[in-house]
């Protein structure tokens, strides 16, 4: 084979190469940045350990009453969780979320939702119970749209 | 009477003074003789060496005033929807009369945080247990529903979940499919805070409730208990309840 060949088939192959990754990264989630320089621990460990930080901290808090914040769900939240145009914190298992995002790509369940704050404390005082919820974070929008929808004003 | 400003919450106002009594006594030998004074710190373990608990005093409880129901449900975001039978309910306003005299008392009922909860006995996965400290609770990431649990407690102090929940608060995860019941608002007693039913009361009731370290004989509500006589409910059971009545 010619070297003007080799040379041709290289950079086929580098082409090839380059937009098989570019489709990869194209599929994968893309969330928004938690506040703060760095997360608790470095990423590549959180993404595949976060689970068993979060089990190790549930246990130690429901028996033994330990209250740190490093590893908690809680400190997840209030570091990831994102804010509307208007200021409203958006629940952290909504479509796109930080949480919500990844698991979806990984076909993962989430389910921790179900039972804990999927916002800051604060961030619930627009927030009604709304019986028939459907997904968490999906009630939870519908729920802020029902708030703000301007005829339930006029229809009063 | 004696519950003013000063005494609502004693106990925390105590370990906190001690605790830098302690810090300054211990420093040679690492082992503090009023270790049980001590207030604990976030990363600390819970210690058998407290047991909180409750005393309520039903001569000062009025009828008609719910302030504590209203400090619970406002604490745990328990407001339900308008379904009296199933809403959760961790404390409750009751009337009870004395069939000979006719006196009635009205009182909070509430989970008694028995030493030996029936609660416990009968679930099957260990999800109803009782902490070191003598709070008695539901993992809720254990808790398969199946209400046993609800069945065997004598006070009827556990509600059941039925409809999916989303606006939680962050110390008090609550969720569809599990049996919930007062916590003794663990995340304050961590926090070396009062639960809010008793803050409730002191502020907008009759403050008839005081909480503290039963364990800890300088405690207010150990001096009351020693000085004055008190009931547990159902003291026929033995089940050493935590929360206890003074005038029943």
């Amino acid at each position: 084979m010619s070297p003007g060949r080799l040379i041709l088939l290289g950079v086929c192959m580098v082409t090839a190469l380059v937009s098989a990754t570019t489709s990869a990264v194209a599929d994968a989630p893309v969330f928004p940045r938690g506040k703060g320089e760095q997360c608790v621990e470095p990423t590549q460990t959180m993404r595949k350990n976060h689970m068993k930080f979060l089990v190790h901290q549930r246990d130690d808090t429901v028996y033994q009453g330990v209250r740190t914040t490093k590893h908690s769900l809680k400190n997840c939240v209030d570091c990831h969780v994102q804010e509307d145009s208007a200021g409203q914190f958006i629940p952290i298992d909504a479509p796109g979320q930080f949480c919500q995002s990844c698991h979806e790509f990984a076909s993962v369940k989430l389910d921790c939702f179900e039972c804990h704050a999927t916002m800051p404390d604060q961030g619930h005082a627009n927030l009604g119970n709304t019986p028939g919820k459907m997904g968490s974070g999906a009630a939870s929008l519908t729920a802020h749209a029902f708030s703000t929808k301007p005829s339930d004003d006029a229809a009063q | 009477m004696s519950l003013s400003c000063k005494s609502k919450q004693p106990d925390g106002q105590r370990r906190r003074l001690l605790g830098g009594i302690a810090g300054a006594v211990s420093l040679g030998g690492g082992f503090s003789l009023i270790e049980l004074a001590l207030a604990k710190s976030e990363d600390e373990a819970i210690s058998s060496l407290n047991r909180w608990g409750l005393l309520i005093d039903t001569a000062k409880c009025a009828s008609g005033c719910d302030a504590c129901v209203k400090g619970c449900n406002t604490e745990h975001n328990l407001e339900g929807f308008d379904r009296p039978e199933t809403d959760a309910q961790w404390i409750r306003k009751l009337e009870v009369t004395d069939r000979q005299t006719g006196h009635v008392s009205s009182l909070p009922m509430l989970c008694q945080h028995c030493e030996d909860p029936p609660c416990v006995d009968v679930c099957p996965t260990g999800a109803s247990f009782r902490r070191q400290d003598g709070v008695v609770l539901v993992d809720k990431h254990t808790c398969i529903g199946c209400r046993y649990c609800v069945m065997a407690c004598p006070y009827k102090a556990r509600s059941f979940v039925h409809e999916s929940l989303y606006n939680q608060k962050s110390y008090s995860p609550r969720g569809k499919g599990t049996v919930e019941s007062c916590t003794l608002c663990v995340h304050r007693i961590d926090d070396d805070r009062t639960p809010a039913c008793v803050e409730s009361c002191n502020r907008d009731g009759n403050g008839a409730m005081v909480f503290g370290d039963l364990n800890d004989a300088d405690s207010q509500i150990a001096k009351t208990m020693r000085d004055s006589a008190s009931r547990q409910v159902r003291e026929d059971l033995g089940l050493n309840t935590g929360v206890r009545y003074q005038n029943l």
